[in-house]
């Protein structure tokens, strides 16, 4: 249980002792540990096995760029796969566990891949296993399948909730390091609304892991000053935890803040985390640079560690990879790693510095000019090989090793509009070049300014220049002291050798990788980036990406410059799924829009359907019915045989007045409507502009200047944004004006030979609702239960003597009670969609089914409805050609033969001859079993139907292998006189 | 003769009412609300029927308060503005403004077609942060926006910055909206 590795100071709180478990085994930490320094507190060395070969890795990294220390955390439905250790806060009861190893993290049996390395390197799948060609698919796809991958997921659903946000600021700074708090404070100061966000629990960045003081005081104590400020400060906003994970268009930024990962589970109805969409006026991108690694044979055994990382365990979390650590630099910061190990007591074994002119050290030997060439050791570093200047050998025990081969700049954000960095050859790195998303700059290391001193004071002079953008005037404020080192780096990739060299460590990618990939001339860095997969892992080969394009650019005796890299995309840092869903999951995906009757439906224990958005009563089933079947044949026969009321609210409704509302509809509609008298309704076409029916439904004429449009449930929305394009940019001349008034309105249709009894009831008595008071397709405002304002319509879908009745929707409920209260004497019987599709397929009316998008009012058999006499939409269009053919589509009635079944869908071919698409006549688009007709009927379109009545023929669906045979009829299989409507 | 009685866009007939945290979240089911859209041609007439009923007409993202007609909650009846020439009138009915306009303007009957919520505390922007895009950090009373609230079409209105706001949703949704409102209180 003791903390081996830990070392007295830095940042964490020894008040707060914490207790975690890793692998079944039970080790403590402090509170402001990662998992990743507790583990290396713990001397915990070995915390994985890579994706391919399965060696044994350590952790190289203290930040969100950590390609090896991946775990799952926590159990159950809760448990994660690939959770960075070194993002991971300590507290107390943390359980993690290592992946892809059996049985164990110390004894992994798949660590045979490793020995057949040769069979698995870039691109193996197309080379290796292709022989048989059959075992392909059953044998070596599966095998693969089951071995990739590092964790596994719970396989249950996430339990968690997370929020979506939306904030808005005039300075986003992204990144809370030297440069970040410097930008944040002199933008906070001048009364600019800021957002600092930082993916670390604590600001600071480097300032918390580096000994550099700040103005006479510590870089941490520095950071500490200046949040306490900007905590004071209303216009500022602090967001720790949280990563930018992307940048869109107009300022919009991703942000992802972990509000519940650094403790056991978060409460009740609270986020786990929310993904904020920032919208900023203008950002700042601060985000830091990323230490590269070199490579060189067996790079990749546990202990190894970027020499920066190794500073911030000692430093920020007082904990040493090992009690003896070697180091291996071509630049000036691996000997700060010397110093600060020295500083903390730790014995530096060695300093290997690849630079002939190597400063000398006063901590530790130091062997100029020479390079690492190798390593061993069993599930860790034990020792390194050195080729020294001259070419001789030396062997250096050590159990970690701090390797520098410099710094990238974090540019990724700044290449999320396809921008592309730009190398600077000084400091032997990419920095943000074009394409930098606009309203976007960058300070600091993430733009090649690596000092202390050069940070700060880069920071504020970028938020100065980007408040004055905006109209906002900063004040340059004294700049405190800090250290001003140059950068001195003299480039050394890879050292040169015959032992694989690891360039990707998630991915198992090798120098010998990127070698294959020039030779089988994958060059271009787009290709060799996927044909090695180098810098595709989760990690987005944020310690790999610039290795092995520089490597790429050696072999390929171009520039680094020419070589240029590969798209950086969102996200930044992998992100859950659930929390670009929020709260739109399972049932909330989408809002759900309930009539105005919903709740004494569900009291009546209807079937629910889906209707868009809508849910619509389906059938209401009664006591002892065991089958949908029943339900709607009753429902359809009690219709039509007394009286029947069923909830249509949900059909879109769209109000239109105004002085040209008449000529507005005389050109969305092909039929005529300025003509129609005040009081009636009827029933319109509407065609797209290339002839095809969009929609129909009635119109009624409330008023001189007064329209109500009714449209399809399905088609309410589109068509109302149509209406709106034809008023606002068609014709901005017409004196017209469209609301929708859809939820405004309860309305019933009441249908059958007593639904004008049952009205009578409720009517309010002066208004004459009789046959000759108010005949088919009759409208008005009326009143109803002693004052009530209401709308009657005389208007049938199911081609029985009916009405559809309105009321305000606060009345709905009350209405439909009313109504089955008022109908009781004649067996009212509410009925759903089922039934209404029933009775409208028996009248022969269209609905979605047959205006596909693909048919026109010819194949309505509606022709004479695309009025000659004025222009309409589609008019023009609709005459082409090939849409007036003698012998194009025709709607006809299907009945099925022999106790057959019409099936929507089938295609209908003559009764005898092929079966192809030469010979397709048509196909059917709706079907029902109709109880009156005792038969399953349907509704559909074929050749020439209207000369074909009483024929045969074949209705198909041979992806079922079913076949009917049906006879075609008009379409209007019931009272196709239309006796009953107007009784 | 039977008679109707109302509920409220939930289905109840008592509106929600609830402290979440620091927000209260309370139904408002009997304020009138009416659209109004001016109509070609009619400016003259359209602003003097305006200028008698409704006092100033508010720009584009405010509303701006008026004495109520009858039907109104006396509190917050306010002419919101909805797009060129369209307003959204709180606390008047839609007769009494047909009177007003006459053929100036096309009327309708909103009273239904929404859900309104009052949100009031001292959170309420935290909690609104998670529900749409408006800037309403800044909103101050007077400002007014339509917005998106989890797919719903909505309006906020801005009655005191930071601490008092109204939503409107549409009526059909008031259940989702509800539950979203509801999960934004509970989740800060």
């Amino acid at each position: 249980m003791t903390q081996v590795n830990r070392l007295d100071g830095g940042l964490i709180d020894r008040s707060t002792p914490l207790g975690f478990t890793f692998d079944g085994r039970r080790y403590g930490g402090f509170a402001g540990d990662t998992l990743a320094s507790a583990l290396v507190a713990n001397g915990v060395r070995l915390v994985g096995r890579s994706f391919k070969y399965h060696r044994p890795r350590g952790i190289i990294s203290a930040g969100s760029e950590e390609p090896n220390g991946l775990v799952e955390l926590r159990t159950g439905a809760r448990r994660e796969p690939n959770s960075r250790v070194t993002m991971t806060e300590l507290h107390d009861g943390l359980v993690a566990t290592s992946q892809n190893r059996f049985p164990s993290l110390g004894f992994d049996l798949m660590a045979v891949n490793d020995r057949l390395s040769n069979f698995l390197g870039a691109g193996f799948y197309y080379k290796t296993f292709m022989w048989p060609k059959a075992f392909w698919e059953r044998v070596y796809e599966p095998i693969i399948r089951r071995a990739a991958g590092l964790g596994a997921l719970s396989g249950e659903d996430d339990p968690d909730v997370y929020d979506r946000g939306f904030r808005h600021c005039d300075l986003l700074v992204i990144g809370a390091g030297p440069a970040g708090l410097s930008a944040a404070l002199t933008a906070g100061r001048a009364g600019a609304e800021v957002i600092l966000v930082d993916e670390d629990f604590r600001a600071g960045g480097r300032l918390l892991q580096e000994s550099f003081g700040v103005g006479g005081v510590s870089g941490a104590d520095w950071a500490a000053t200046v949040v306490a400020e900007l905590q004071s400060l209303p216009n500022v906003r602090l967001m720790p935890r949280s990563t930018a994970i992307g940048v869109f268009d107009h300022g919009i930024h991703a942000v992802l803040e972990r509000t519940g990962d650094h403790i056991a589970a978060p409460d009740a109805g609270k986020p786990r985390q929310i993904l904020w969409r920032v919208y900023a006026r203008r950002s700042l991108l601060c985000a830091g640079a990323t230490e590269r690694l070199i490579g060189f044979a067996d790079n990749d055994r546990p202990g190894i560690m970027q020499a920066g990382a190794v500073r911030g365990y000692v430093n920020r979390f007082a904990a040493t990879p090992a009690e003896h650590v070697a180091v291996f630099t071509n630049n000036d910061d691996g000997h700060r790693t010397a110093t600060d190990l020295a500083a903390a007591g730790v014995d530096v074994a060695a300093i290997i510095d690849s630079r002939p002119d190597a400063p000398k050290s006063e901590v530790a030997e130091v062997f100029a000019g020479a390079v690492v060439s190798g390593t061993g050791g069993r599930l860790g570093i034990g020792h390194v090989d050195i080729r020294l200047a001259g070419g001789g050998r030396k062997h250096v025990q050590c159990g970690a090793l701090a390797v520098s081969g410099g710094w990238n700049p974090n540019v990724h954000l700044t290449c999320h509009h396809r921008g592309r960095p730009a190398w600077q050859d000084d400091i032997c790195a990419f920095v943000p070049g074009e394409g930098v998303p606009p309203g976007m700059a960058v300070a600091g290391a993430a733009r090649g300014v690596f000092s202390t001193a050069g940070t700060i004071g880069d920071g504020q002079a970028q938020a100065i220049a980007q408040l004055a953008e905006i109209g906002i005037t900063a004040a340059a404020d004294t700049l405190p002291e800090a250290e001003d080192a140059p950068v001195r780096i003299t480039p050394l990739w890879h050292v040169p050798g015959k032992k694989r060299a690891w360039l990707d460590q998630q991915n198992d990618v090798t120098v010998k990788d990127v070698k294959l990939a020039h030779q089988e001339n994958f060059r271009a860095v787009e290709h060799l980036k996927r044909y090695t997969t180098l810098g595709m892992a989760g990690d987005q080969g944020r310690t790999s990406n610039v290795l092995g394009l520089a490597i790429m650019a050696e072999l390929t005796g171009k520039s680094i410059a020419e070589t240029g890299t590969t798209i950086y995309r969102p996200p930044y840092t992998p992100t859950p799924i659930a929390a670009f869903a929020g709260r739109s999951v399972g049932r909330d995906f989408r809002p759900t829009r309930l009539t105005p009757s919903h709740h004494w439906a569900a009291e009546q224990g209807a079937t629910f359907v889906e209707a868009g958005a809508w849910l619509r009563a389906q059938w209401f089933p009664r006591e002892g019915e065991t089958h949908w079947r029943e339900s709607v044949d009753r429902e359809v026969l009690a219709t039509r045989d007394s009286v029947g009321v069923c909830d249509v609210s949900t059909l879109g409704k769209i109000d239109i007045q105004g002085r040209d509302a008449g000529a507005f509809l005389d050109l969305a509609y092909s039929n005529t409507f300025s003509t129609l008298a005040v009081g009636k309704t009827r029933y319109g076409l509407m065609l797209r502009e290339d002839g095809m029916v969009m929609d129909d439904g009635t119109t009624a004429r409330l008023g001189e200047m007064h329209y109500v449009m009714t449209t399809t449930t399905a088609n309410a929305g589109s068509v109302y944004r149509h209406l709106e394009f034809v008023r606002q940019c068609l014709r901005p001349d017409m004196d017209v004006q469209l609301i929708s008034a859809t939820d405004s309105w309860a309305q019933f249709a009441v249908a059958g030979p007593n639904a004008r009894r049952v009205l009578q009831e409720l009517v309010d008595p002066q208004h004459d609702i009789s046959n000759e008071g108010f005949p088919f397709m009759a409208c008005g405002a009326i009143s109803v239960c002693d004052g009530v304002p209401a709308r009657l319509f005389r208007i049938s879908f199911s081609g029985e003597l009916a009405y559809e009745i309105a009321v305000p929707a606060r009345y709905g409920d009350s209405m439909i009670r009313a109504l089955m209260a008022a109908g009781e004497p004649w067996g009212i019987t509410p009925y759903g969609t089922e039934a209404l599709g029933v009775m409208r397929i028996e009248k022969g009316h269209v609905t979605g089914n047959e205006l596909n998008g693909t048919i026109t009012a010819r194949n309505l058999g509606m022709a004479r409805m695309v009025s000659a006499k004025k222009d309409s939409i589609g008019a023009v269009l609709a005459g082409r050609e090939a849409l007036v053919a003698e012998d194009g589509l025709c709607l006809v009635g299907l009945e099925a033969l022999d106790d057959g079944q019409v099936i929507a869908g089938s295609h209908l071919f003559d009764a005898e001859g092929p079966v192809d698409a030469a010979h397709d006549r048509g196909y059917v688009t709706s079907a029902a079993y109709s109880p009156h007709i005792g038969a399953s009927i349907g509704l559909g379109f074929i050749t020439r139907g209207a000369e074909r009545h009483g024929e045969v023929v074949r209705a198909l669906n041979p992806l079922e292998g079913r076949s009917a045979l049906v006879r075609i009829c008009s379409p209007h299989f019931i009272d196709p006189e239309g006796e009953r409507l107007r009784g | 003769m039977a008679s109707l009685t109302p509920t409220t866009a939930l289905g109840g007939t008592i509106p929600f009412d609830e402290t979440i945290g620091g927000n209260r979240i309370r139904e408002v089911s009997d304020a009138a609300m009416a659209s109004l859209a001016m109509l070609k041609g009619q400016g003259a007439a359209f602003k003097k029927a305006a200028a008698s009923r409704l006092g100033e007409l508010p720009a584009p993202g405010h509303a701006v308060g008026h004495a109520a007609g009858h039907g109104g909650c006396a509190n917050h009846a306010s002419t919101i503005w909805m797009g060129p020439d369209q307003y959204l009138v709180e606390g008047i009915d839609a007769a009494t403004l047909a009177a007003t306009f006459g053929a100036s303007a096309a009327i309708t009957d909103q009273s239904d077609a929404w859900v309104r919520f009052d949100v009031t505390g001292g959170d309420v922007v935290a909690m609104l942060e998670r529900l749409s895009g408006a800037d309403t950090r800044r909103m101050q009373a007077g400002s007014a926006t339509r917005t998106a609230i989890h797919h719903m079409h909505c309006v906020i209105v801005c009655r005191a910055g930071g601490t008092d706001f109204t939503i409107l949703g549409p009526r059909s949704s008031a259940a989702s909206l509800h539950h979203a409102l509801v999960a934004a209180a509970a989740s800060l």
